[in-house]
């Protein structure tokens, strides 16, 4: 009883069991480090296809679709307006020629990031995808919701995007009002996501 | 003999002396999830899972843990097993994951599973102790899938992400946010403290 309550023991204890419980976790993320890295590729991949409206049934063919140099041609482009550089994609698509860009924003809580996807003379949008984000699940997490992203497909730019306020349930389907229905609860989410887009907008036409 | 001591165990979590509206325990995660009832039931699933080992594990090794250093060994032994849940939703539930973000990290700060631990794991055996967990962890599930399933279908008219109300329906956006959470909790309270006052009632 002593022996276990003396500081000796205590400091090896402590050493010990944080070593033994440290090395099975560096032992599990091991194992899995390289499928956590392939899953967060395949999130961005899939983000870019989804964004350009490109189909494909399994990951594989998503993967192949996507390195594809002939059918996605991968660029980067300085902006002028800020210097920094942006990856674009372009594809031939369903008889329109697409590009897409991936740009981050600050979010409310991390940094958002997601692909916007527009025709040739972008004078609409195709479609939007996130690639990762840290809203709050449950409201700015929604962001990722197919309704909240299907607001934007084929949505007609004008003058750049405005956040509407719809009275309907699921967003603003409209899509020739240039205008989007933000996530109750999350108005700061979706101003930034209002930002991001627009943000990508200039970026393009620039 | 064993078998009556699990009954009990049954009954002190699942009801009389549930983890969260007798112990008013985890209320942080049950405010913050409970809007949306596919990631509650993960939340649940994941505290249920991770009470269980960290529970087993204390009970396993608390002849060897000195007694000052007795809370900080159980918080690494819970974030062990949390990081596992984490490590593992990322690698093969990377949509589950993505959903629950910064929340799975925050299971760690559940005062229920630092209280099993430290109320009954240090005490019992380690099979009895897995069953305390586990139990804990359903009576936390009872209490926030109901309210999860109340405020999903009031603010978002769905349920598991399928509409279910009609189109016309307008949401409650209260019942989105942390505040409507505490109303139902309150009421879930009342209505099992009035149940609970009932049957001692007739017991007399």
């Amino acid at each position: 009883m002593n022996l276990k309550e003396s500081k000796l023991y205590t400091v090896i204890f402590t050493f010990i069991i944080s070593f033994a419980f440290i090395v099975i976790l560096a032992f599990i993320n091991s194992m899995t480090r390289e499928k956590i890295a392939i899953n967060s590729d395949l999130f961005m991949i899939k983000a870019v296809l989804n964004a350009m409206k490109i189909d494909y049934s399994t990951d594989q063919e998503a993967y192949k679709k996507f390195k594809d140099d002939a059918f996605l041609r991968k660029t980067v482009k300085k902006s002028k307006l800020n210097n920094n550089e942006y990856s674009i994609y372009r594809a031939f698509v369903n008889n329109e020629n697409i590009t897409s860009i991936i740009n981050t924003g600050q979010g409310l809580w991390g940094e958002i990031t997601m692909v916007t996807a527009f025709d040739e003379n972008i004078d609409k949008i195709i479609g939007v995808d996130i690639i990762s984000q840290n809203e709050t699940p449950g409201l700015g997490g929604r962001i990722g919701e197919k309704w909240f992203k299907d607001q934007f497909t084929d949505e007609k730019i004008g003058n750049g995007i405005k956040m509407t306020l719809s009275d309907r349930k699921y967003g603003d389907t409209d899509h020739n009002n240039s205008s989007f229905d933000a996530i109750t609860g999350a108005t700061r989410t979706s101003e930034r996501i209002l930002f991001i887009i627009n943000d990508s907008i200039k970026i393009m036409k620039n | 003999m064993k078998n009556s001591k699990t009954t009990v165990l049954i009954k002190n979590n699942i009801w009389i002396n549930n983890p969260v509206f007798v112990q008013i325990l985890g209320i942080c995660s049950t405010l913050a999830v409970t809007n949306n009832f596919k990631n509650t039931l993960i939340m649940a699933v994941s505290v249920t899972f991770v009470t269980a080992f960290s529970n087993f594990t204390v009970s396993m090794l608390k002849s060897f843990i000195p007694n000052k250093v007795r809370m900080i060994v159980q918080t690494l032994i819970i974030s062990f097993y949390v990081i596992i849940v984490d490590i593992v939703l990322k690698a093969y539930m990377p949509d589950i994951s993505k959903a629950l973000g910064p929340y799975v990290g925050l299971v760690i700060t559940n005062c229920i599973i630092m209280g099993r631990a430290e109320a009954f794991a240090q005490a019992n055996a380690p099979i009895i102790s897995f069953v305390d967990g586990f139990l804990s962890g359903i009576g936390y599930m009872i209490v926030l899938l109901p309210i999860a399933l109340i405020r999903e279908l009031l603010s978002f008219g769905t349920f598991y992400g399928y509409s279910i109300l009609p189109e016309n329906y307008i949401s409650m956006t209260i019942m989105i946010t942390a505040p409507s959470a505490f109303f139902m909790i309150a009421v879930y309270i009342w209505i099992a403290k009035s149940i609970s006052f009932n049957k001692k009632g007739d017991k007399k």
